[in-house]
């Protein structure tokens, strides 16, 4: 815990400080003559100890006059105190030569000495908490204003007070300028959010590199509610400590401690009932599904699969049996609304020697799909011992054990084949029966892809649990010099066992069966393991010299090694279907099972320098070792500098200082960075990319096995780091009392050498190809943060919002070439990933069109080698009504691949933004948070939103509404055609969808109970509350939810309802 | 001073606790290219790596399915190939991209093993027996490459791919270079590889192999009088090499495990099944129907024109109108000729249709491969349903389902399913997977080879000694139907006209379902009568219509491939 310990000098220096700096205002405002008084009653103490006590009075009020009541006051170094009354009066026996200490919540401490006065009147300075706030950055904390780099420190309490945030990461959206959330999987569980830090530095893993405690971890591996603090650090400055990891900067979690002085004890619960927010629909009237579907065999000359009595059938039967006659809504049917519940209990405290901080966390998300809930339990336990003066000790435990529902493992089966089930197919009848096709002409196959019966066709128990275990201590042999060492062991154990479920599946209307679930049974027990064990050395030094040169110097050392290993059996044929474990079972059994691995060293040092709390300078060095390059690509060097002019303390400042001026300083940094993410976002993958290896690819001789050996993977034996070198330069300011702050940041992000997988040509085979050094990648932005509280009476009141904007461009990379995966291009001078498609001229819908189109049949060019003239529409087709016709960006006649062009700035939002607004009146507190993007847009095509019809397969209301059918001149879409035809499914603007949103991340309305009704109960707080989490979403986009990509779990929906206490 | 030395100690302590975690570390479950290519045992394991592409889907893993390209197939999705016989499949498909890639992931194994058999320790013999079977597999995939996509870019082993994987720019070699490339390394791999292997490498590329294939490469150039010579090589044997391939007797068998080592496979990829070892190839998957083992989707189907090829016993053609009048005429009399009726919860059947007999006793009359390789309606297949044998009756009635013992036609088409290389029931445990069918697949087998060897001699002006070839095929002991030119009108073949018929027609139901029909008719040129075509169900309901225009004898090359390597040129028709 050094980082705490670090934390706890620079608070006890920023409180020795801010004494030094207020105790004379406050003595001023006192009692003019108090200076003088106290000093001559520093003789009185020491000739006189044994004084008796006298009565002392006063009152307490606020900068304003008003009467603060409950202040406490106390005799400094004694239990003797007391409170103030309702009018802000007090009275109380010292001793003459006593202090008096003034403490009440939002205000400045004051210490009074008495000396002799009897009455005093006090008024309490608003606490001016930015000015002193403390910052965790790495290997350390440092005060706000004395930062260099550009560090965005998140309020945790916020984020974890009210609202249903199971992980970090999710919860961070919308909450810090420069950091974009998106969700990519929302299952219980496994809700895990991608997290860009300015922008897609690099075409690889761009995740964040995350530090719980001073060792890497998994971001959702903690409890957010024991989160002290968290901080974003986004330039090369403030994150080159972390050298090799820290291109897509770094998130520094640290987890809270005890604090000296009375136990304390909290607890948060909720209760939230979840449900999806539903923006897709699809065509759910089976009787209109037929007859679309009709339409599309018709349109591409096949024979059309319904018969109009079927058709006819089922219109009679609308709003008859359901049962027999469905009409199912995919959606609807595959999600339900669950009640998911969360209890947080912790208690701290310490005394002069030990401080711990102990929390019990449970949680129970039964999931909006079936057989897909989570539960989970987590223990933490931090303890921290001064053992000596000089030596301190310290442990953090942490662990949790979680269970999922094995249907968990189905979920992305139940997207990528949700789409090829039908409104045909009742889902689940009331009394438990899975359905399949009803209408015997629709495709039996279909009936295999029931949702429900896909989540419930797996049984078992799936175990996740992680410990995690660090211990440090700290040496103080000097003054002014620390040495600490850290051990960190970390073990994710993961054991899965499963069984296949064997479901019937019936058509309910002739009441049989359709598909029999039978099988053979099995077993299959599976155990995951990662393993991960982090040291460091770090040694410190800091003085001050000449009573204005701060010196604060760090150097140390860490290494770290992580392994991830599998194993996996099944047997077949189980004795009883009730077992659960490999020797349950009798029949023929296989195994498998493999290791990777990835071992780092590293040094790293730092020098900080100040004058006079005016001029700060920083300069970091790291150097890293990886596994992942061979020896002479093996190390990366990362420097970085930075300084900041903290203009508010100049002395030309003085006057605007006393007016409106509070803070202002000015910052610059440039540094360098390295990504070693050779396996992209795969932590598991890329670990010997730098190895040529063959993997196993046997054949059979004489009914044998023959061994078989291939090269699977080419490997890049010059693979190395790939730098990002990041400018910055920013201001942080302060006005009208710190009512209004803010943060200003430009930077200048470069990565060069960035690791990416170059589409080689497909006559290199399937082996896989390995990630090269090369390509150039900038990004720039400007990142604000602007705040504004303020109190009136009673009512206060904050408006915090942060803005990023963001320009991402690849500077070089293969001259005029260009390398494309599917609509995403990546080429010099354009956005990262924008998408290069057709361009639609219009949808073919009048004789007029037509008739163009044979004029382009007409006009089109001669091919040289034949003579004859060429077919302008080879590639496509023709277009004929109710198609797309593409333009000819290149005229030359012939509409092909050569008449795309590059749309939209890629998957990167020009600019997001987070608002959040809160107000509190007496007991009474609201807030409500704004997220949003603004700027992306990308291809939107999948099984779900197509303009081709499919036996068996779901249609889009969207695009059925908005189809060409005979005799419209005003489609918004093309004619359905059989999805073999992809006419009108290529790339093309057309399907290009505009990705930004505004979502209300979250409303909340809190009640904090009197203290006067609660201080006989002996609770210290008593707060209930009602949040909507994610509950409204404004957006264009046509598809599940603009924040996941394709169609797959949304995000949650969430009405909360919760209760804080402590006690 | 006591303070010192517990800090001194606690220091020490600290430092002892930092071994130095490794640096360098290699993968558990991969062999590394440092200790590869050491022994003769490693050069084998490489070599059946190259064998091993053969069995991916995209390359002949669904060589089945190319018949859905000929008039003797129909199927669906993937496996049917539904894109390319509507007409809709562009240079972006992914069937088109990644036949490409996958049969170049072959030809680059095969250059591996080129390039590295000089490394191992073994004798100049076995070397130059590596480098032949090598040169066979890439010869194979070349010309496989060829068929699909015309002239191709070629690369030998002076090409390393783990250097040169990103400049691998060569542009297309026209299709003359290709072949000779092709016929060159073919001759390599005669001088060098064996007879025969001993019993353990059963399954490897032989001299007799590399004959038939190269006759096969000449033949597909019309280059009928040196074809001929190398087929003859292995069928008459003039230098007693003692190749000893001849027609198996069972035609049923040599499509189960009980045949696929018979004499008959010149070469064929091995497959093998069971737990623990899926090491065979979907058949059963795409050609098999939901009464097959693991439940099966039939993606893959006979054509009603094909089951209409098989002649009587007697040689006479097959006319459905003697069977039952009308039937040619109306979709209705087809339909009542074949529909049954099921009960209410469709587990029984009501009312079988009036011709059911008829239509039994008219199968026993026919060619004999028809019933082996194809599921009539009224017959039994051996199926497996809900872990057990199930005798599946082909009812043709809508609502069958395998639980009540019937076939159910995956997508309730009334068409003919593959008895041929599907398993029946679980092949006594012989599958595990129904992707994973333990039968070989021949590539090339001698009835091919009598075929093939057959049509050189018609174009050569040989009517005689073609019909003889013929006649042997036709004459197999399980099938011994009429020769050609033993009496009756509809037996007569004199002319090159009426031999060309006959091979054609042979051809056609000897080597159904084994996917050389499609490659047949655009040798023959002959693509373009499916233009237009509408395939039917035997009940006479339509379900689909063939696209095929004159581009279609040449696939395009990728388009993804054109844009990584702009010295690519399109093929006729494609852009």
């Amino acid at each position: 815990m050094m980082k705490e310990f670090y934390n706890f000098n620079l608070r006890k220096k920023a409180f020795v400080s801010a004494i030094v700096l207020l105790a004379p205002i406050g003595i001023a405002q006192a009692n003019p003559t108090m200076a003088e008084a106290g000093a001559s009653n520093e003789r009185v103490f020491n000739s006189s100890p044994q004084q008796a006590k006298s009565a002392i009075t006063g009152s307490v009020t606020d900068p304003s006059g008003e009467a603060i009541i409950g202040a406490n006051v106390v005799e400094k170094g004694t239990t003797n105190g007391t409170i103030t009354d309702l009018d802000g009066k007090f009275s109380l026996n010292v001793s003459p030569n006593a202090t008096l200490v003034i403490s009440y919540i939002g205000f400045t401490e004051q210490q009074i000495p008495v000396s002799n006065q009897s009455s005093f009147t006090i008024k309490l300075k608003e606490d001016s908490k930015n000015l002193e706030e403390v910052v965790v950055v790495a290997y350390g904390s440092q005060k706000k204003v004395n930062l260099t780099g550009s560090v965005t420190a998140v309020n945790m309490s916020e984020l974890t007070d009210s609202r249903p945030i199971t992980n970090i990461s999710s919860g961070l959206a919308g909450m810090a300028a420069g950091v974009q959330v998106t969700s990519s999987s929302n299952r219980p569980g496994n809700d895990n959010s991608s997290i860009l830090v300015r922008g897609q530095g690099t075409l690889n893993n761009s995740a964040p590199l995350v530090i719980i405690d001073g060792t890497e971890g998994n971001i959702n591996s903690v409890n957010p509610q024991d989160i002290e603090s968290l901080s974003v650090l986004k330039d090369a400055a403030s994150a080159a400590i972390y050298g090799s990891r820290a291109a897509n900067g770094v998130i520094l979690i640290t987890t809270k401690q005890g604090k000296k002085g009375a136990l304390k004890m909290d607890y948060n619960g909720y209760v939230s009932f979840e449900s999806i927010g539903k923006t897709m629909e699809s065509v759910s009237n089976y009787a209109n599904y037929m007859e679309l579907v009709n339409e599309g065999y018709k349109n591409s000359n096949q024979p059309i699969p319904f018969k109009q009595e079927t058709i006819d059938l089922w219109r009679t039967n609308e709003g008859g049996d359901q049962l027999a006659y469905p009409n199912t809504d995919w959606i609807d049917a595959t999600f339900r609304t669950s009640v998911s519940t969360n209890h947080n209990v912790s208690m701290s405290g310490g005394s002069d020697k030990i401080r711990f901080y102990t929390a019990f966390g449970y949680m129970d998300d039964p999931g909006v799909m079936d057989n897909s809930g989570y539960e989970k339990f987590n223990l933490r336990a931090n303890i921290e011992a001064d053992v000596k003066p000089w030596l301190k000790l310290g442990t953090n435990l942490s662990g949790y054990v979680a269970r999922t529902e094995p249907g968990t493992d189905n979920i992305s089966n139940v997207f990528t084949y949700g789409s090829a089930t039908t409104p045909g197919m009742v889902f689940r009848a009331p009394d438990g029966r899975y359905g399949a096709m009803n209408n015997l002409e629709d495709d039996p196959q279909s009936g295999n892809n029931n949702p429900l019966a896909t989540l419930n066709s797996i049984s078992g128990d799936f175990r996740k649990r992680n410990t995690k275990a660090r211990m440090f201590g700290t040496l103080t042999p000097v003054k002014g010099f620390s040495l600490t060492g850290s051990y960190s062991y970390e073990m994710v154990d993961e054991q899965q066992e499963s069984k296949p479920v064997f479901i019937d599946l019936w058509n309910f209307q002739n009441n049989t069966i359709t598909k029999v679930g039978t099988g053979r049974t099995s077993v299959t027990n599976k155990n995951i393991k990662q393993e991960r064990n982090f040291m460091d050395v770090v040694a410190r030094y800091e003085n001050k010299f000449m009573d204005k040169l701060d010196l604060n110097v760090m150097g140390g050392a860490s290494q770290e090694q992580y392994g991830w290993q599998w194993f996996s059996a099944t047997k077949l044929d189980l004795v009883d279907p009730g077992l659960g474990v490999i020797n349950g079972a009798v029949g023929d059994a296989t195994a498998s099972g493999t290791r990777v691995e990835w071992a780092m060293r590293s040094y790293f040092g730092r020098v900080n320098l100040g004058w006079d709390d005016k001029y700060l300078l920083e300069m970091n060095m790291r150097a890293d070792g990886s596994s992942r390059f061979l020896p002479d690509q093996r190390w990366g060097y990362f420097p970085s500098v930075s300084a900041a002019w903290r203009i508010d303390q100049e002395g030309f400042m003085e006057n605007l200082k006393s007016s409106w001026l509070d803070n202002l300083k000015l910052r610059v940094s440039y540094g360098s960075l390295g990504n070693n993410a050779v396996g992209g976002s795969d932590q598991n993958a890329g670990n010997y990319s730098a190895l040529s290896t063959y993997s196993v690819t046997n054949y059979i001789l004489n009914n044998a096995l023959a061994m078989g050996v291939s090269q699977t993977a080419i490997a890049n034996a010059a693979l190395t780091w790939e730098s990002t070198k990041i400018a910055d330069i920013g201001v942080d300011f302060g006005f009208l009392n710190n009512r209004m702050s803010g943060t200003l940041d430009y930077f200048h992000k470069k990565t060069d050498g960035i690791l990416i997988d170059l589409p080689a040509p497909a006559v290199h085979g399937n082996a896989s190809i390995p990630k090269q050094n090369s390509a150039v990648v900038v990004n720039q932005g400007v990142e604000l943060t602007l705040g504004w509280r303020d109190q009136i009476g009673d009512f206060s009141y904050s408006v915090n919002g942060n803005v990023t904007w963001l320009k991402n461009e690849v500077t070089r990379f293969k001259g005029d070439d260009y390398s494309l995966s599917g609509a995403s291009m990546i080429k010099e001078g354009l956005p990262i990933n924008a998408q290069y498609v057709l361009t639609v001229d219009r949808i073919v819908q009048t004789d007029d069109d037509v008739a163009y189109v044979q004029s382009l049949i007409d006009n089109a060019p001669i091919d040289e080698l034949t003579g004859k003239q060429k077919n302008p529409f080879a590639s496509y087709g023709k277009p004929e009504k109710g198609d797309l016709l593409y333009k000819d960006i290149n005229a030359d006649g012939i509409i092909n691949d050569n008449d795309r062009t590059t749309i939209g700035r890629g998957p990167n939002p020009d600019f997001s933004y987070g608002l959040n607004m809160s107000a509190a009146y007496k007991g009474i507190d609201f807030s409500v948070l704004f997220q949003g993007v603004s700027g992306i847009k990308m291809l939107y095509s999948d099984g779900y939103f197509t303009p081709t019809v499919r036996l068996g397969y779901q249609l889009n209301k969207e695009i059925t509404d908005g189809r060409w059918r005979e005799g419209s001149t005003d489609a918004k879409y093309p004619r359905l055609l059989h999805y073999s035809n992809t006419r009108n499914t290529q790339a093309s603007d057309l399907w290009i969808q505009d990705k930004s949103y505004i979502k209300i991340k979250n409303i909340q309305l809190g009640y904090t109970l009197p203290k006067s009704w609660l201080s006989r109960f002996d609770v210290e707080r008593v707060r209930i509350y009602g949040s909507l989490e994610n509950f409204f979403t404004f957006t264009d986009y046509k598809g599940m939810d603009p924040e996941v990509t394709n169609t797959t779990y949304p995000t949650m929906r969430q009405a909360v309802i919760g209760l804080n206490l402590s006690f | 001073m006591k303070r010192y030395k517990e800090i001194l100690v606690s220091v020490a302590s600290l430092l002892l606790l930092s071994g130095c975690y490794d640096l360098d570390r290699y993968p558990y479950d991969q062999v590394s290219s440092g200790t590869f290519w050491k022994t003769e045992g490693q050069a084998k394991q490489a070599m059946m790596g190259v064998y091993n592409v053969m069995k991916s889907d995209n390359a002949f893993g669904t060589t089945y399915g190319l018949d859905c390209l000929s008039d003797l197939g129909i199927g669906y999705d993937d496996p049917g190939y539904v894109n390319v016989y509507l007409g809709t499949y562009t240079a972006r498909t992914g069937q088109v991209v990644n036949r490409w890639q996958t049969l170049y992931d072959g030809v680059v194994r095969s250059n591996t093993v080129l390039q590295n058999i000089p490394n191992a320790e073994m004798s100049d013999a076995t070397k130059a027996q590596f480098a032949g079977e090598a040169k066979f597999m890439r010869a194979l995939y070349y010309f496989t490459l060829m068929n699909f996509f015309g002239g191709v870019p070629l690369y030998d082993e002076s090409v390393v791919v783990d250097k040169d994987f990103n400049n691998m720019m060569e542009p297309r070699a026209t299709i003359d270079a290709t072949r000779e490339f092709i016929l060159k390394d073919l001759d390599a791999s005669i001088a060098a590889l064996p007879v025969k292997w001993d019993n353990s490498n059963y399954g490897r590329a032989t001299k007799g192999a590399a004959y038939a294939l190269k006759g096969k490469v000449l033949l597909y150039n019309k280059q009928y009088a040196e074809a001929a010579t190398n087929f003859e090589e292995i069928v008459k044997d003039p230098s007693a090499q003692g190749y000893g391939y001849s027609l198996y007797a069972s035609y049923e068998d040599l499509f189960k495990p009980a045949g696929d080592q018979s004499n008959e496979m010149i070469f064929a990829i091995q497959n093998s099944g069971g737990v623990g070892l899926d090491y065979g190839m979907p058949m059963t998957f795409y050609m098999g129907s939901r009464s097959s083992f693991g439940s099966c989707w039939n993606n893959v189907m006979a054509s009603t024109g094909l089951a209409d090829m098989y002649e009587y016993k007697d040689g006479k053609p097959f006319n459905w109108n003697e069977v039952v009048p009308g039937f040619n005429e109306s979709a209705d009399v087809k339909d009542k000729t074949f529909r049954a009726t099921l009960s209410s919860d469709k587990k029984t059947v009501v009312a079988y249709p009036e011709a059911k007999e008829t239509l039994l006793n008219m199968y026993k009359q026919r060619d004999p491969r028809m019933n082996t390789s194809l599921i009539l309606p009224y017959t039994i297949y051996k199926g497996w349903v809900s872990n057990a044998r199930k005798d599946c009756e082909f009812v043709v009635a809508v609502g069958t389902n395998e639980s009540n013992g019937f076939i159910r036609n995956n997508k309730q088409w009334d068409s003919y399913l593959w008895r041929k290389f599907v398993a029946e029931y679980n092949m006594d445990g012989g599958i595990n997977n129904r992707a994973h069918t333990p039968i070989n697949f021949p590539l090339i087998r001698y009835a091919d080879i009598l075929l093939m060897l057959a049509e050189c001699y018609n174009e050569t002006g040989k009517q005689t000694e073609a019909v003889a070839l013929i006649n042997q095929v036709r004459q197999r002991p399980s099938v011994n139907i009429a020769a050609l030119n033993s009496g009756p009108a509809w037996l007569e073949a004199r002319s090159k006209e009426q031999v060309f018929e006959r091979i054609k027609k042979e051809r056609a139901v000897e080597l159904a379902g084994e996917g050389h029909r499609f490659n047949d008719l655009r040798r023959w040129g002959l693509l373009l009568s499916l233009s237009g075509k509408n395939e039917y169900g035997f009940t006479g309901k339509r379900y689909f219509t063939r696209v095929v225009t004159e581009r279609d004898y040449l696939w395009p090359i990728p388009a993804t491939e054109i844009e990584k390597n702009s010295s690519l040129t399109q093929n006729p028709g494609w852009d």
